[in-house]
């Protein structure tokens, strides 16, 4: 990394303004069944593919991308079953920039393909082993074939991030000559920065007029905020997945992505976010990959008060400490009892189980249960709890 | 290569961290912690809240009576979290940090819904801790909590005030992890404009998006990171410290000269204390990160790791795999049967094996291990010479 790129990107910006920029609607392409799947170790069965794809369909995102038909077998098998579903949703499979993935694709009866070829020279040299005009030319025969079967034509850059930014708008370029829907661009390695991400995104759309598809990934942490800051440069498709399942570390989010939309961009979002929650646990099991208690948006401790400061706000006024309400996630707000627990959650939990403290017990019971709770190493059940109130009382009654 | 940084990290797994729901550190653990990012390089911690009475204060004693050092020959810097109390500040110098963060919430909605107070009494609360800290000649943080929801004009008096009365720095939290790169980026560059001392960043993963932001705090003139390992934290979590030091490191070049090859290690300490286990797709530190499975992606990475990836495996101490799953394809069949097995598979057999091993992985939902490999191939090998 040398000296003159870090001072390059230091200076990127966008311009001034606290706005944001995204007019909507904003376009959600959902690819748990291609890349989420894609991740090394995990494979769906046929019905849960097909379960996935119903319950995506239900929330509300525009297109599913459910799979490589070129791999045959069972794969082509679930995707035709899935098209044969008739979901009011766009069906889209994955293909490489070749006619015999479309073939396959067409033999499913999918309505959209994703014709997806590398744009970086480190991909084009080292892994395809060919040169650039080859590339182009395989978008041309690729796009052009699917087009003359009336398919919805997605075209992928892959390694975007990387390519020769020139070389990505001849690319691009390329693309809506031979008749492409959209562009999609990846950042495959996930190397890419928010505000970077803008600037590069804003340059190829000034460049390029197609519609533009952020597929971004989570290497670096920063998944989610990279999807948005395509769509704040002028992007209006994104990739997501459930739980940000993916390669590595994942791709962006599809509930932070929503959500973080809502709540922190403003834009409005049609997708029924309640079944968030149930989803993500689907995606969970069937992957076979536990949902983290911590995972943003749908984690089962996102809820959970046990801290004196969060507690004591919340029980006056839930805006306090909550963007949204947890009904809104198909989440639930609790209380628990543990080693930063005060007065406020002591006494609320023991209402919650029918006892009402005086004020001197709560002050006498706080550093009971932090000292119980640090000697667990743990947070303190809710019987735990009433047991050391009731011995308080004992003791006090003797 | 990298240019040096000038950028401070300051460790909060011991208190933000330990803040998580059902986490807590043992007195040793905390030490050994503390110890370990000391080992890497990391120059500050924030090891407790010591206001949580005598057992919370003997742990922060115990990590300032070991008298760690960092990697580079320095005294850790050991730091403790005090709300803006007299009270907090004085129990914090009986610990004999370095240093005590006095932490305050400085939005509205906090002033008046949770407080029931105002601005004015937000400033004087400040005022009094601040004092009580140059009583026990302890350097002091001014934090104010909420500040992504704090009116800017708000927040920059608050911060003019942190240096009036001799704060080291001020920390910017984004307590609700509720802002957008762009909205950090704005809202710190006005503040480092209209302010003076170095400022501090704390974001909250509650959108996914808190490294993102400290990226763009940075990038606004932030000076100095509030991380943690894992991102362990309230909720969702704070930065995770490794994503924040290889992003700088890859993104920016910019090198902070932590050893970053100890990282999966200091993760799994910390995920065994924590008793929350590292999801195997954790960003840099997770088992799946180097994990090849689909055959365009393993191809790539057997003619050069740089495809698929950006920085090598040994960098943060895994190891890459390349795994036998429904999306391989030829090439990483042939190189799994050669370099494990010494078999030299044929096209056809490749492509006859491969598509037993679809099927297989379909029907078993899982990868498949070497012997069952070994068995495929025996089955498909067998059957010419049967016919």
């Amino acid at each position: 990394m040398s000296e003159q790129k870090s001072s390059q990107t230091m200076e990127a910006y966008p311009e001034e303004g606290m706005k944001s920029k995204i007019k909507g609607p904003v376009y959600i392409d959902d690819t748990t069944l291609r890349d989420g799947e894609q991740t090394a170790g995990v494979v769906f069965a046929n019905e849960e593919k097909i379960h996935i794809a119903k319950m995506l369909s239900r929330i509300g995102v525009h297109q599913i991308e459910v799979g490589i038909p070129t791999m045959g077998g069972d794969e082509k098998e679930a995707i035709k079953q899935i098209v044969d579903l008739e979901l009011p949703t766009s069906i889209l499979a994955w293909n490489r920039a070749v006619i015999s993935d479309i073939k396959h694709s067409l033999d499913c009866g999918v309505d959209a393909v994703a014709v997806s070829i590398s744009a970086s020279d480190i991909h084009i040299e080292n892994k395809l082993r060919r040169d650039r005009q080859w590339v182009l030319d395989s978008i041309l025969s690729a796009v052009e074939f699917a087009k003359d079967h009336q398919l919805y034509v997605s075209v992928n850059a892959e390694d975007a991030s990387r390519a020769d930014p020139e070389f990505l708008i001849e690319f691009a370029n390329a693309a809506k000559q031979s008749g492409a829907d959209r562009l999609r661009y990846c950042d495959t390695v996930g190397i890419l920065d928010p505000l970077e991400t803008y600037k590069r995104v804003k340059t190829l759309i000034q460049e390029v007029d197609l519609p533009i598809e952020m597929h971004t990934h989570n290497d670096f942490g920063m998944a989610t905020a990279n999807a948005i800051a395509g769509l704040e440069a002028g992007a209006t498709y994104v990739n997501t997945t459930v739980n940000g399942l993916g390669e590595r570390a994942g791709n962006a989010a599809l509930e932070e992505l929503v959500m973080a939309l809502q709540y922190t961009v403003g834009v409005e979002m049609d997708i029924q976010t309640s079944l968030f929650r149930d989803l993500g646990e689907y995606v969970a099991l069937a992957s076979g990959r536990m949902l983290p208690a911590w995972k943003p948006i749908v984690g089962s401790n996102l809820f959970v008060y046990e801290s004196e400061g969060r507690a004591s706000g919340v029980i006056r006024d839930p805006t306090t400490y909550e963007i949204f309400l947890p009904g809104e996630v198909g989440l639930l707000r609790r209380f628990s009892v543990g080693k930063y627990s005060g007065p406020s959650v002591i006494r609320r939990k023991l209402r919650e189980q029918g006892y009402h403290p005086s004020k001197e017990e709560v002050q006498k019971l706080v550093p009971i249960m932090r000292s119980r709770s640090i000697a667990l190493k743990r947070s303190l059940f809710d019987n735990e709890v009433v047991e050391v109130y009731s011995m308080l009382r004992e003791r006090r009654d003797v | 290569m990298s240019r040096l940084s000038n950028i401070r990290l300051l460790d909060t797994t011991l208190r933000d961290g330990e803040q998580a729901v059902g986490v807590i550190f043992t007195p040793r653990e905390k030490r050994q912690i503390s110890s370990i990012l000391a080992a890497i390089g990391i120059p500050a911690v924030e090891v407790g809240f010591p206001a949580l009475g005598p057992e919370e204060k003997a742990c922060i004693l115990a990590v300032v009576d070991a008298g760690i050092m960092t990697k580079d020959g320095n005294p850790l810097e050991v730091s403790a979290f005090a709300r803006a109390r007299r009270e907090d500040v004085k129990d914090a110098a009986d610990c004999h940090v370095d240093s005590v963060i006095i932490s305050i919430s400085t939005s509205d909605t906090h002033i008046e819904r949770k407080f029931q107070a105002d601005q004015a009494w937000v400033l004087e609360q400040v005022k009094e801790a601040a004092e009580e800290a140059e009583k026990h000649n302890l350097a002091f943080t001014i934090s104010a909590e909420d500040a992504s929801r704090t009116e800017l004009s708000f927040l920059i008096e608050f911060f003019r005030l942190a240096e009036e009365i001799g704060a080291v720095r001020v920390r910017y939290c984004d307590s609700l992890g509720v802002e957008d790169p762009y909205t950090s980026y704005r809202r710190i560059k006005y503040i480092r404009q209209e302010t003076s001392l170095p400022i501090e960043v704390h974001m909250h993963n509650d959108f996914g998006m808190a490294t993102a932001n400290v990226m763009a705090g940075i990038r606004a003139g932030a000076s100095s990171v509030v991380g943690s390992i894992g991102g362990l934290g309230e909720r969702t979590g704070n930065s995770p410290i490794e994503e924040v030091v290889m992003a700088l490191k890859h993104l920016y070049g910019m090198d902070l000269g932590i050893d970053t090859s100890q990282f999966r290690e200091v993760a799994e300490y910390v995920a065994q204390a924590s008793q929350r286990a590292i999801p195997i797709w954790k960003a840099i530190v997770g088992t799946n990160v180097f994990a090849h499975e689909s055959g365009i992606h393993a191809d790539g990475i057997l003619k050069n790791p740089d495809s698929y990836e950006a920085f090598k495996p040994e960098e943060v101490g895994l190891e890459r795999q390349i795994v036998i799953g429904k999306h391989s394809g030829t090439q990483s069949l042939k190189h799994k049967f050669l370099a494990g097995f010494r078999i030299e598979l044929d096209d056809e057999t490749a492509q006859e094996l491969l598509e037993k091993v679809r099927s297989t992985t379909v029907e078993l939902k899982r990868p498949l291990f070497n012997k069952e490999l070994i068995l495929l191939y025996e089955d498909t090998n067998s059957k010419p010479s049967k016919e």
